[in-house]
């Protein structure tokens, strides 16, 4: 062995040794105590330098200044005495200082209602929509979901059925605690043992005379959980803790009254012993709920014999961004696709149809270093990119004649938004005149946003799914049970769109006056007032004299909101991969964070820093690496699917496939109030629709949810595909082989034809030599040469984008 | 053929020996069906068929047959809950544990059991109706001497929520937590408790002719129980257990022949209390039975629930006569007039309605109390009394108009009820508290407690009452001489005015005799000394007559506040005597309590003395039965001794013997077991006249507790029974 290979050796040992530790990092840094032995917990995680971590608590040392002040057991801190001291936690030559001051240690904490007890029906679960939360809850007895009405769920406990559900006299006969240990039968099962922490709780407040909270009580604001990130490799588990911090800036260690949700909990859950534990391998976030906060803790399980993932290559930005993430999940992404597929999967995500096969050769035989960004920078500027995407938004914004809707309306709707793509205008821009738009419908086409739906709850909701990716309806009768939505937030926000008047028209019923009345508002259901209007998720609005509406529009469209750029980008994204960032793409919510924060974020100020010009993030997007990766899959990123490490698979939408159906076979359809030959992407109307159309998913533009688009294969589509009249006709009656053959064009090169149409490659050596024989020996050349093209027609390869 | 006879042979063996921990039905196997099968498997639900809930209807089985076989072990019961065979029991809950599936095999194994010793007691008969001598309508009925030492004392009390008012006696009965406490409205002090172990009451009730209380209520979730005591001995006449959760509501008829109750199975059950059996089983509520209520005449029985519906039933054949459908919300009260012709219904919905029986049409709807009227009550007098969360009590005169309205005290007033004069109105509320409204004072004068302390500490705290009385005493009759100084010295200023005169009087006479000397007088000298006299009494005069004019307005000045003074002098004087009578009606308690010691010595001792009594009655039964059981024995093995001479001949040679050789062993354990039986028998013979000795014993203690209880009770306090 060379002195050469002995150094590589070495050095290849030395790098599978156990990767060496960067960060002590102990969370939370300051400790409040504030009455007679409160305890806090701590987490400490080590962060090493492979992007692991682990937790380190049975490791440190853990000393306290002056231990007079608290004392140190098991992983958190108790109060013993007032006043402030220094704790200092050390580990392989690193120290973390963490401050503690305690106060009121003399005074034991007197057991409130809705601080103590409440918090122990939402974690056992008490509350929830499936038990006593229901809407009727259960027996007559109900609690409000999640807890968000602590004083009706007092009066229902107390009084509303005397003597029993508490009883005062002798509290451990109140059916609260027989039913939750099942003393007693209990359709809910046991929920807590006797003598627990939660049993203690609701005992002491009962022996106190299960006293109403007073009327300044201080209320919970803001939930912490700590750790926020964890890397965990092969089996290990981490321990979590979270804090609540009150109203009053008191805080409170409330790990074992909060309820943790996986959102993948295939990959992480918490265990019984109140730890992180991880299962497959991937990315998962846990959202801890405590009464009605939330808070969100992200977690990767990586294999124990991942290896580092060196220098990925990137185009741009994109890729940078999207290579961090694999990097930091030890994933692997698939090689570059070839020349062939990138041309098919481009056309058909672009402009919405198949490349000719004049377009094939010219793109093959070009040898071009920069062929496919030239491709790229071409298409997108091509009149059917505006026809694909007027399409999409036609979706979503529903434009479909209806009852109420006429024809008219629908395509004066649609060439108003296409007119105003085709002159590219920046989509704040044409988002910002529809939202505030007055007027005729028939004269002002925008306005007839406003009449597609005239409930005002219900468009306040679409708008939010539409333009801020945000699904808030749950919101609307009790708190959103899994994002930060309460009542109030659905209100106050409905309240933007509470103005808009409509007036009739008196020579033309169809169309209508949209105007702003300037009076009016939404009632909240609980306080029976209207609500003035508050940005969602933002600050009240000043509507002062102003069209609320307009007002809106502006922050909406604002370069800083952090919702508008992010659902156009998801919805462009989700175009080229099949899957938005965040997915779905109209549901980000605090428990679906997006699979790449940081990708996201940066598409969304690109698109910003472009002015809105979306052609511009499509190239960036198409020009990418990623997006030109191969679907074939490695070892380490075949069960991916969220982090774009390789391509999907994807059947082609109905529109789209129909228009490629009918450019291969040389036809043209007709269309409802459409010329012949025109394509079914320029389909204005919801309601218009074929057969083929239907069943190959096409959106009925009903709603506005993106989910509308059916893409799932199913069994009517294979049957309709194979024995349908639809690709049988077609071939025939576009009699591309019958004029072939007249012109005396050999069987060979109409099947290399076929295969380039078809397929955007050439045929293979062994494809010929099957088919060769069989067309020879066949009698009717042109009836084999229309069932090889059935063929291609009906295979997998032709339906769906490598 | 033999295998069989074998087994129950083992089964007959195993029934008859009584060791101490024997598994049986009602110790052990009840409660494991009650916490784990009884939601499906109860007589109101009775899936497939099977009611484990009565050891009769377990034997029975379902409609698959038997689940129990005497002594088989992989009776299809335990292969269900081992989930060795379909259908696995529980079928949604967690398997049950080892510990009980060990128990269940045991006790089927064992034979069955139904409780630790076989009914060797014949069940008393629980006909009250003959129990009870006859009583003339509208007789005042107070309770004997009943022990006022409670039962239970809890710390805090729980909500009021069974109250009731003897029809013709001034007696309250209260549901305090397992007693029942009644209480004398007249005097505002206990007459006696009644312990009700079964649980927490819900609903307390006095027969119409006032000689009987019941009380219905249980353990939420678990179990529901009716109980009637007689009212003067505080006797338990008879208990029922109808239910599988709380009974809510019974009402019994006023002929003392039926019961009904309601709870959360939402069936009215119409009991016999001649024989204890469920009558009628009546479905048609939909949701849980808040209200029991039986028309005064006894003929007719109204059940309300908590979705507001009515009906209104014949109790004898529990056909349906009326459904009313009116209040929107759950069903607080229903009451009837005296003359059963009208039913009046409140709700949570805020309303009251009051219902014709001749048709079951509404007379008259009105809206009560904002938020849901909590009890509605029919007084003596014909007039309807509310309550409700508006903390409101209200009267109604026949023509529903309201006669007196009053905020209560309380945050959450329960119940209410007129007493039978109608001279008070009693209401119960959610702290455990019962205030009595006095109409002719029309203040509340008086406060009654649902959880009475024990007696040591009652004595206590009447003794701080009384001290804390006196030293209020102390200062008021300071502050009472202070006023009396200030009202003492006013009546010696007011003699002042009466000296001036006399001053003045006298001065004038000087003045006239001067003024005559003057006029005698002709020398100039003493003219002139004579005239300076007249000149000084005339100005002493004038300043007299001032000084007296001055005091006159001063006195009228201050006539008023002396009036008021005097005024406050009479009503502290008052306030004192009322004190004083306080702190001897307190005395008095304290006196009386010092002799309920006594009393509750001897309750205790008369419970020990029924025990006995019972023990000595039921010995000849036992010894008949156990007399029976020997004879059995006996016959079987005399059976058992002949079959061994019959062998088979079919069996090998192997078989035979070892039948032999267990028959052997049969015969020798029965006439062992005889033997003890034997021994048993008389054991019990030579207990028995020792029994009898103690009970002649803890009789003659008893009356002698009882004596010295009366000689003790002040004469005040001493219940007169019949008012005539």
């Amino acid at each position: 062995m060379t002195f050469k290979n002995i150094i590589l050796l070495f050095s290849l040992t030395l790098s599978t040794f156990a990767a060496e530790l960067n960060t002590l990092d102990v969370t939370p840094r300051e400790i409040k105590l504030d009455h007679k032995n409160e305890v806090q917990g701590i987490v400490i995680q080590g962060l090493y330098d492979d992007g692991t971590t682990q937790d380190l608590e049975s490791q440190v040392k853990v000393k306290i200044i002056n231990p007079e002040i608290a004392t140190y057991r098991a992983g958190s801190f108790i109060a013993i005495k007032d006043g402030s001291t220094t704790a200092q936690v050390t580990y392989e030559g690193q120290t973390v200082e963490l401050k503690i001051s305690a106060s009121n240690t003399d005074i034991h904490k007197q057991i409130r209602f809705s601080l103590d007890v409440m918090p122990i029906f939402t974690k056992a679960g008490c509350n929830s929509g499936g038990c006593h939360g229901a809407s009727r809850g259960k027996d007559k007895f109900r609690l409000a979901l999640f807890g968000y009405d602590p004083d009706g769920d007092y009066e229902r406990l107390t009084t509303e059925f005397p003597g029993r559900r508490i009883n005062l006299a002798v509290p451990e006969d109140s059916m609260l605690i027989t039913k939750s240990l099942n003393t007693v039968p209990h359709t809910g099962g046991k929920l807590f043992e006797k003598d627990s922490f939660e049993y203690t709780t609701i005992i002491n407040w009962l022996e106190d005379g299960a006293q109403k909270d007073p009327k300044d009580i201080k209320l919970p604001v803001k939930l912490e959980v700590f750790p926020q990130e964890t890397v965990l490799q092969g089996q290990s588990t981490q321990k979590i803790s979270v804090r609540v911090t009150y109203s009053d800036g008191t805080d409170r260690d409330v790990s074992n009254l909060t309820t943790y949700v996986p959102s993948d909990s295939g990959v992480v859950f918490v265990n019984k012993d109140g730890r992180i534990e991880n299962k497959n391998f991937g990315e998962a976030y846990l959202m801890a709920r405590f009464g009605t906060l939330t808070a969100l803790a992200k977690v990767i399980s990586i294999p124990e014999k991942a290896e580092t993932i060196s220098s990925l290559p990137a185009n741009n930005y994109v890729d940078e961004l999207v290579n961090q993430k694999l990097t930091k999940l030890r994933i692997k992404p698939s090689q570059l696709c070839d020349d062939n597929t990138f041309l098919r999967r481009v056309y058909l995500d672009t402009i919405g149809r198949l490349p000719s096969e004049e377009e094939y050769l010219v793109f093959t035989n070009s040898k071009d270093k920069n062929k496919r960004d030239l491709l790229i920078d071409e298409l997108v500027n091509k009149p059917e990119f505006i026809d694909l995407w007027v399409m999409k938004w036609a979706e979503i914004l529903k434009m479909r004649s209806e009852n109420n809707f006429s024809y008219k309306s629908t395509l004066l709707y649609y060439n108003w938004l296409r007119k105003k793509f085709s002159e590219n205008v920046p989509i704040d821009q044409v988002v910002k005149e529809m939202l505030s738009s007055s007027g005729n419908t028939f004269s002002n086409p925008p306005t007839n946003f406003y009449q597609v739906e005239t409930d005002t709850l219900k468009m306040t909701e679409n708008i939010a799914q539409v333009f801020m990716g945000t699904r808030i309806q749950c919101a609307q009768c009790h708190n959103h049970p899994f994002d930060r939505w309460t009542m109030d937030d659905y209100y106050s926000f409905a309240g933007f769109f509470a103005q808009i008047g409509r007036k009739n028209v008196h020579d033309d019923e169809r169309a209508r006056i949209i105007y702003d009345r300037r009076s009016g508002g939404v009632k909240h259901p609980v306080y029976k007032k209207d609500m003035p209007p508050v940005f969602l998720g933002g600050e009240k609005a000043d509507v002062k004299g102003k069209d609320r509406r307009e007002v809106f529009a502006n922050w909406l469209t604002d370069k800083n909101n952090p919702y508008f750029s992010r659902s156009l980008i998801n919805r462009i994204w989700d175009q080229f991969f099949g899957r938005g960032i965040t997915h779905p793409v109209d549901d980000a919510r605090l428990s679906n964070p997006p699979s790449n924060k940081e990708l996201l974020d940066e598409l969304a100020k690109k698109l910003t820093d472009y002015n809105y010009d979306f052609r511009k993030v499509v190239k960036d997007i198409c020009s990418s690496r990623t997006y030109q990766l191969e679907s074939k899959t490695n070892e380490s990123n075949k069960l991916d699917i969220k982090n774009f490490s390789h391509a999907s698979i994807r059947r082609i939408r109905a529109e789209v496939l129909l228009d490629s159906i009918s450019q291969a076979t040389s036809t043209d359809d007709k269309f409802k109030s459409l010329p012949k030959g025109a394509k079914a992407i320029q389909i204005a109307d919801g309601k218009t629709s074929t057969y083929f159309l239907t069943t190959f998913g096409r959106a009925t533009r009903e709603t506005v949810c993106s989910c509308e688009v059916r893409m799932e294969p199913n069994l009517s589509q294979a049957l309709h595909l194979l024995n349908g009249d639809t690709i049988q006709n077609k071939i025939r009656s576009g009699r591309f082989i019958e004029n072939l053959l007249k012109e005396k064009v050999p069987p060979k090169e109409i099947l290399q034809k076929l295969y380039r149409r078809c397929y955007s490659r050439e045929i293979k050596e062994n494809e010929l030599n099957k088919l060769m024989p069989v067309i020879n020996e066949s009698k009717n050349q042109r009836e084999t040469l229309e069932d090889v093209f059935w063929a291609l027609l009906n295979s997998k390869e032709f339906i769906f984008v490598r | 053929m033999y295998a069989k006879s074998f087994t129950i042979l083992i089964a007959l063996v195993c029934s008859t020996v009584t060791a101490a921990d024997k598994i049986n039905y009602e110790d052990h196997i009840k409660e494991i069906f009650q916490n784990s099968c009884s939601n499906c498997h109860k007589p109101s639900k009775k899936k497939g068929g099977l009611n484990l809930m009565i050891y009769s209807d377990v034997l029975k089985g379902g409609s698959s047959g038997k689940c129990v076989e005497s002594g088989d072990a992989d009776s299809l019961l335990v292969k269900c809950v081992t989930h060795e065979e379909e259908p696995i029991m529980p079928p949604k809950g967690p398997k049950l544990e080892d510990a009980e599936i060990d128990l269940i095999r045991k006790w089927v194994a064992g034979g069955l059991l139904e409780n630790s010793k076989s009914k060797r007691i014949k069940k008393a008969s629980n006909d009250i109706a003959m129990s009870m001598p006859a009583i003339p309508k509208g007789q005042v009925i107070l309770p004997e001497h009943l022990s006022i030492k409670p039962f239970i004392v809890t710390k805090k009390a729980n909500a009021i929520t069974a109250m009731a008012q003897s029809p013709y006696s001034p007696l309250l009965a209260v549901g305090g937590y397992k007693q029942v406490l009644l209480y004398n409205t007249d005097n505002m002090t206990l007459s006696g408790i009644l312990p009700f172990d079964e649980g927490q009451i819900y609903d307390v009730k006095f027969s119409r002719d006032g000689s009987i209380v019941m009380a219905a209520g249980g353990i939420n979730g678990k179990s529901g129980n009716v109980v009637l005591w007689n009212v003067k001995s505080g006797k338990r006449l008879t208990a029922l257990s109808p239910d599988f959760d709380t009974t809510l509501t019974a009402d019994l008829s006023s002929d003392r022949k039926y019961l009904v109750t309601g709870s959360s199975d939402k069936l009215v059950k119409i009991f016999s209390l001649k024989t204890g059996e469920v009558l009628h089983n009546i479905k048609q509520h939909s949701e849980w039975i808040t209200n029991i209520s039986v028309s005064p005449d006894g003929v007719l029985v109204a059940s309300g629930d908590r979705n507001g519906h009515i009906y209104v039933w014949e109790i004898e054949s529990g056909q349906k006569l009326y459904t009313m459908m009116q209040h929107k919300q759950a069903i607080t009260a229903l009451t009837w007039r005296a003359d059963s012709n009208l039913l009046a219904s409140s709700s949570e919905d805020g309303e009251i309605v009051v219902w014709n029986i001749y048709n079951g049409r509404q007379s008259k709807r009105f809206k009560a109390h904002n938020g849901g009227v909590t009890d509605l009550f029919y007084s003596n007098k014909g007039e309807l009394i509310s309550t409700g969360r508006d903390r409101y009590t209200r009267i109604y005169d026949p023509k529903y108009k309201q006669i007196k309205n009053s905020k209560t005290s309380s945050l959450l007033p329960l119940k209410v009820i007129a007493d039978s004069d109608v001279k008070n109105v009693l209401y119960a509320d959610w702290q455990g508290k019962v205030h009595r409204w006095n109409l002719t004072k029309n203040k509340v004068d008086g406060t009654l407690e649902a959880n009475p302390k024990n007696i040591a500490d009652a004595i206590q705290s009447f003794q701080q009452d009384i001290e804390s009385l006196n030293k209020q005493i102390d200062s008021d009759k300071k502050e009472l001489a202070k006023l009396q100084n200030v009202v003492n010295s006013f009546d010696s200023y007011r003699k002042l005015p009466g000296k001036i005169k006399a001053d003045i009087n006298s001065n004038q006479k000087n003045l006239n005799s001067k003024q005559q000397e003057l006029g005698k007088t002709k020398e100039a000298k003493l003219k002139a000394g004579i005239s300076k006299s007249v000149e000084s009494l005339k100005r002493n005069i004038a300043d007299l007559k001032k000084k007296l004019k001055a005091t006159e307005d001063d006195i009228r000045k201050r006539g008023k506040h002396i009036s008021d003074t005097k005024k406050k002098i009479s009503s502290l004087s008052q306030l004192i005597k009322a004190k004083e009578v306080d702190i001897k009606s307190l005395q008095l308690s304290i006196q009386r309590y010092h002799a309920e010691k006594i009393n509750a010595t001897r309750h205790e001792l008369i419970s020990k003395l029924e025990t006995l009594q019972l023990d000595v009655d039921s010995a000849k039964y036992i010894e008949e039965d156990i007399k029976a059981q020997i004879n059995s024995n006996k016959t079987e093995r005399e059976k058992l001794i002949k079959l061994e001479d019959k062998i088979e001949t079919e069996m090998t040679e192997d078989e035979a013997l070892d039948l032999l050789f267990e028959r052997h062993n049969k015969t020798i354990s029965l006439a062992k077991r005889n033997e003890e039986l034997l021994l048993e028998m008389n054991k019990n013979a030579q207990e028995l006249p020792g029994k009898k000795k103690s009970l002649e014993k803890l009789k003659k203690e008893e009356k002698v507790l009882f004596k010295e209880y009366l000689s003790q009770l002040p004469k005040a306090m001493k219940i007169e029974q019949v008012k005539k």
